[in-house]
């Protein structure tokens, strides 16, 4: 094990979530020495509430710059997984082999065609996608029930186990040197002399870089560096269910089969605060979308629902910032952990290993809301 | 071997087990029944692992048979019906998937 | 459709649930016992009401002790819904059940939690082989379809490992070993108990009874230090370690393994009430105060739930909890509530001494080969859960997210506190700081058609 009182770390991460996880291991591969702080086994944890999509279709359709990073993420997807097989743990049970949007009316099914073509219109065909009609769809997924009407697909998603994502980038980060300490929450972050100071209940730690992963917290922690974070929880509930024997061969939004044979089903969104109960009107709609889609799962047992928050900004995007006052602090907020990953781990380490963030994200900057 | 340790009386009813025929008594616990008719193993877990009733209380889980054509339903819990057609249950096989 | 609403719900028909509801209906209150077996009585009393027409001695007094509460409990008024699986109870009080496969909500002003006790994991190499059971399981089976093992072992200790292999030899079963794991260590920590044991003195000469007899009619092996179940696709016997280092091997098709007791504390735990980590009783029990009132103050919890003490304890905690929820009503109940007080501390002065002597030792807590399994649901082996606290897992939690320990069907109840033992062992934190899973509904599995069939309103 490392020895962690070693005075002064290249870099430390705040936060043990799939956006700290992601940039550690990518700096920690970089030959840089990373210490990771993280909360409590019980904190809010959107990584451990994730749905597991690595997913491209319908992202940054009004927001270019996001569109074009997350299609960087999930073509620097297997590269990622390549380098985590090698930490030994479970397979990550990475497929990307398309995904698909499911409609339920003929409205639905325009507005994400319409949706689908801005994007491709804007990613001069980078991006692809190709609407099924309920015939077409049949083939893919044959026990479709009456309601579907067909829909969205696309070559480019894909899904992944994220808490085996989490296990491997942990371990990966672990192998190259990196620490990670739990229960020790960032309390204060200060400028001392040409380091910074990382203040937690189990001591304070020095460091060269601070990155700010902490999901909700950034809002709190951002301040001490000189940033600021619009960030506010949204609700969602997943429903689990039990090993199945048929295989649903894409995943969706709404539903998708792990490696091990279960189903999660899932995709609300609430505004409740930092409320995280599961609610049964919720979880009773989700089932119901789920049997509208595949009426054969009527009597496929749920062994398992909750409810996470996901950190979204006022308007849904990352936000990606370094702080003028005090160099190396960077603060990252962002909801699509899983499919960004692979461009954390790469690209955004890269940066924060250079100590400045990419011209491709500069559009990212929190600076985006004070115009 | 389970064996009855009263006289049992009642009407019999007829289950099938895997295909193989089975008598129970009306109101039998199914789990009890399959028990008494010499069957200890009731399903296959992950990783090929066989399992049989274990706690008879509904918690364990692992006493879970197909139905009627309706998998995963706690034999324990259940009240024999005649002509029950009962499946060993084997866990899904999804080792033909690839990951990366 | 309204939700149907009562002033009293009851989970769990159980002897606390029974009793609870005994003094609820005769205070006037509108209660509703809900319960997941087709009959009442609990795992204790389970299947009284046919047995006692037959009435086989070999289940002993203290089984027909109950049923003169069941009798009462059968005219006593209160709305019964056997059957019926409780999945959730919200922040609003609703209760989520299913029966006969539609979902619905139930509203209560007060709700009295009595789903009782499960047994402690006994995680030893072969425990998921066919044949190896629960020694609960092995009553249960006597009780509910009056069958039994010719030859089994019972391994373990603890009173219903006692009572239970007494039943056997009662029943006229041949009983081939009874294996006790209880130490001297034990002995010496519970023996200044003792005294306080005398205020049960009918318990003390019951078990003393039962442990005799035991003697008398099969070979009880102590001195344990380790056992294994052998056979591959079925138990074929135990291979069993003495302290000396030599080995026993017994050959028998039923294992029947028994460490214990703890409370069920599934649905109190996903309600989100408090729970501490108990010392004494090596296991979390609802932070209740002295009738039985949890941290939700609607929301009491009464029997083996809140604290194990046996049948007669759970009685008068039922009645006890619903003493003090009669009074809330308004009809305050003074002398009763004293009476069922000094009646419960009574009860619970066995506790100390049994609690201790029968703690499993921590290599029986504890898995030993790597291969055992600790997960059952997932058949994660004690090797995966080493590999995940080695990759930095920290808390049960983030272990479970790592290796899929406690992500089954049974929802933690078969690993949930081995897992946190391995934790704590590994990290150093105690058990209190470790923590336990975070539990979520449902609390049993239900089909997606069923969570589907639920109905509004909802309320804002």
């Amino acid at each position: 094990m490392t020895d962690i009182t070693k005075s002064n770390f290249d870099a430390i991460i705040a936060g043990g979530g799939l956006i700290g996880l992601a940039i550690g291991y990518g700096l920690s591969r970089r030959g840089l020495s990373v210490m990771l702080l993280d909360a409590e086994d019980t904190a809010l944890r959107a990584a451990r509430g994730n749905f597991g999509l690595v997913w491209v279709q319908g992202k940054g359709a009004y927001f270019p710059a996001y569109a074009d990073w997350t299609m960087r993420s999930s073509e620097l997807w297997p590269k990622l997984a390549g380098e985590l097989r090698e930490t030994g743990g479970p397979a990550l049970g990475l497929h990307q082999e398309g995904g698909l949007s499911i409609c339920l009316s003929e409205a639905e099914m325009q507005h994400r065609f319409e949706k689908l073509d801005d994007l491709r219109a804007h990613q001069n065909g980078r991006f692809q996608f190709e609407m099924l009609d309920r015939a077409a769809l049949k083939e893919i997924m044959p026990g479709i029930g009456p309601k579907v009407v067909g829909a969205a697909y696309c070559p480019h998603d894909g899904h992944v186990n994220p808490l085996y994502l989490m296990r491997a980038l942990q371990t990966g980060l672990t192998r190259n040197g990196g620490v990670c300490l739990a229960n020790a929450a960032v309390r204060t972050i200060d400028k001392t002399g040409n380091s910074i100071c990382v203040g937690t209940e189990k001591g304070d730690f020095e460091c060269q870089r601070i990155v700010l992963a902490a999901g909700l917290a950034n809002a709190e922690l951002a301040p001490m560096v000189g940033l600021q974070q619009s960030i506010k929880p949204q609700k969602g509930q997943i429903v689990v269910t039990e090993k199945l024997d048929q295989q649903i061969a894409l995943p969706s939004l709404l539903l998708r089969q792990t490696d091990e044979g279960g189903l999660m089903i899932g995709d609300s969104h609430e505004d409740a605060g930092f409320e995280t109960s599961v609610r049964p009107d919720i979880v009773s709609g989700i089932a119901d979308r789920a049997l509208a889609t595949l009426p054969a799962l009527a009597d496929v047992g749920v062994v398992r629902s909750w409810a996470a928050l996901r950190v979204m900004s006022k308007d849904g995007y990352p936000i990606y910032d370094q702080s003028e006052t005090m160099p190396g602090a960077f603060a990252i907020s962002c909801h699509s952990g899983v499919t960004l990953s692979a461009a954390h781990a790469f690209d955004l380490a890269g940066y924060i290993a250079e100590g400045s963030l990419g011209p491709e994200l500069e559009g990212f900057s929190q600076r985006r809301f004070n115009v | 071997m389970f064996k009855s340790t009263m006289p049992q009386n009642g009407e019999i009813v007829h289950l099938h087990f895997d295909g193989k025929a089975i008598t129970a008594f009306d109101g039998d616990n199914l789990a009890a029944a399959l028990l008494r008719a010499g069957k200890a193993q009731f399903r296959t877990a992950a990783k090929n692992d066989p399992r049989g009733p274990y706690c008879m209380m509904g918690v364990c889980f692992e006493c879970l048979v197909e139905i009627d054509g309706r998998p995963n339903q706690q034999a324990c819990q259940i009240t024999v019906r005649d002509g029950m057609m009962i499946q060993r249950q084997n866990a899904p096989d999804n080792a033909g998937k690839t990951s990366g | 459709m309204a939700n149907q609403h009562f002033q009293i719900a009851i989970i769990g028909a159980g002897p606390a649930g029974m009793a609870a509801a005994l003094t609820t209906t005769k205070a006037g209150l509108e209660t509703i016992v809900i319960d997941d077996q087709k009959d009442c009585g609990g795992q204790v009393y389970r299947n009284l009401q046919a047995n006692q027409k037959i009435s086989p001695a070999y289940l002993g007094q203290s089984y027909y002790d109950g049923v003169n509460l069941a009798r009462s409990f059968a005219g006593c008024g209160a709305i019964c819904r056997p059957n019926c699986t409780v999945w959730q109870i919200t922040d609003a009080h609703e209760i989520a059940l299913v029966s006969r496969g539609k979902a619905e909500l139930i509203t209560a002003d007060y709700i009295i939690i009595a789903t009782g006790a499960i047994e402690r994991p006994m995680p030893v190499k072969g425990w998921t082989l066919p044949g190896v059971m629960s020694v609960g399981g092995a009553q249960t089976l006597l009780k509910q379809a009056a069958i039994g093992a010719e030859d089994a072992v019972f391994v373990g200790s603890g009173p219903l490992l006692y009572l239970t292999a007494w039943q056997y030899i009662k029943a006229g079963l041949s009983v081939r070993a009874v294996i006790d794991i209880t130490g001297a260590k034990q002995w010496r920590s519970a023996i200044p108990f003792a005294p306080l044991a005398l205020f049960q003195p009918g318990m003390l000469a019951m078990g003393w009874k039962w442990i005799g007899d035991i003697r008398r009619n099969t070979e009880v092996i102590n001195h344990v230090s380790a056992v294994e179940i052998t056979g591959q696709s079925q138990a074929q016997g135990v291979s069993c370690t003495l302290l000396t280092g030599d080995k026993i091997e017994i050959g028998s098709n039923h294992i029947f393994l028994h460490q214990g007791v703890v409370p069920n504390v599934n649905l109190t735990m996903a309600t989100g009430l408090a729970h501490q980590w108990d010392h004494q009783a090596h296991c979390w029990r609802p932070v209740i105060d002295v009738t039985g009132k949890s941290s939700d103050e609607q929301i009491y919890i009464a029997g083996d739930g809140g604290g194990i003490g046996g049948a007669k304890a759970a009685a008068i905690a039922g009645r006890l909890a619903a003493s003090a929820i009669v009074a809330r009503c308004g009809k305050p109940r003074f002398l009763a509530q004293l009476y069922y007080k000094l009646r419960h501390l009574h009860y619970l002065s066995i506790r100390p001494f049994l609690d201790r002597l029968y703690l499993p030792p921590a290599h029986f807590r504890l898995a030993q080969a790597d291969e055992t399994i600790i997960c059952r649901c997932e058949a994660v082996s004690k090797a995966d859960v080493d590999a995940a606290l080695d990759s930095g897992a920290s808390g049960p939690n983030q272990l479970k997210a790592f290796c899929r320990a406690g992500m089954g069907r049974c929802q933690g109840r078969s690993c949930g506190l081995v897992v946190q033992e391995m934790i704590a062992s590994h990290t150093g934190q105690s058990m209190t700081e470790t923590g336990y899973y975070r539990l979520r509904p449902p609390v049993k599995p239900i089909t997606l058609a069923e969570l589907a069939s639920l109905e509004g309103p909802w309320p804002e």
